[in-house]
């Protein structure tokens, strides 16, 4: 489960984000005050969610990559819907992995969390190393 | 002959990424038109001329397969060329959406994916683009 968030998180990076992470070693520490999160809800044969965080430093610099500016962008709300876009990849690519390539999901929209639920253990964690700041994509079962 | 073509996505991200992407193709784009639903893209629909529409399948309002079926039950609209551009990787989805007569391309997708598609599915293909295989140059 771990290998198949690791390679939808990794692709997607590369393919949408143009830049590309590798894996981090593994700690317990996710939570990150620097970091904007956002999760994708999904149902199906398996329900649950993915959660999504990137360090603020490197975020702008994605978004710019995805959108073809010359400059980093600052605007909260692209920044948003580039992280929601690439969360919302990520689950769609991870679930038939975990699944079965036949299951049919329900995606809900992205939506911004402020942080991570205390006490909930995910299910598996990718942490990735993006060009010197970290991002990790959790999932979560119910 | 430049085409002119609909983009619908709830990710206004993701609509200015394919439009770059089209840009960068060597196709002859006219007119780009956004939506980010199925709703608005039936209102551009009726209101424009469009020779291509890419559409996403999980929106809010009105889903890309709602639109789909709407496009093809309406006479004047039922030929338009349709790409599906979506997350969606149930092999089973994928067929069904195959058989209402659209082409499909998943995300993440590299550009020359959506190049192709488009080329394939518009008939058009002037055979001289080139575009960066692991990076966009706007």
């Amino acid at each position: 489960m771990e290998q198949a968030l690791y390679q939808a998180a990794i692709l997607t990076f590369e393919e949408l984000g143009f830049i590309f992470p590798i894996e981090r070693p593994s700690d317990d520490e996710c939570e990150n005050e620097e970091s904007t999160r956002v999760s994708v809800k999904f149902n199906g044969s398996v329900s649950g969610e993915i959660v999504l965080q990137v360090e603020n430093t490197i975020l702008p610099t994605i978004a710019s990559n995805m959108l073809g500016t010359e400059e980093p962008l600052e605007d909260e709300e692209i920044l948003q819907d580039v992280l929601g876009e690439l969360a919302n990849v990520i689950c769609g690519n991870t679930l038939p992995s975990i699944a079965g390539k036949n299951e049919v999901f329900r995606l809900e929209p992205p939506r911004k969390i402020n942080k991570l639920e205390a006490g909930e253990k995910p299910a598996a964690i990718a942490h990735l190393d993006v060009e010197e700041s970290r991002a990790d994509v959790l999932l979560y079962l119910n | 002959m430049s085409l002119n073509v609909l983009i619908v996505d709830d990710s206004a991200a993701m609509r200015s990424i394919i439009q770059k992407t089209l840009q960068i193709s060597g196709l002859e784009i006219g007119h780009v038109y956004q939506a980010k639903n199925g709703e608005e893209a039936l209102v551009m629909l009726e209101e424009n001329w469009v020779d291509l529409a890419l559409v996403d399948i999980n929106m809010p309002v009105m889903d890309g397969e709602t639109l789909i079926n709407r496009v093809r039950e309406n006479p004047d609209l039922a030929e338009l060329p349709i790409v599906v551009v979506s997350t969606e990787s149930s092999e089973a989805r994928i067929v069904q959406l195959r058989s209402k007569d659209v082409e499909f391309i998943h995300k993440p997708f590299a550009p020359e994916t959506l190049r192709e598609t488009v080329f394939q599915i518009t008939g058009v293909d002037n055979g001289t683009s080139t575009l960066p295989s692991s990076n966009f140059d706007f």
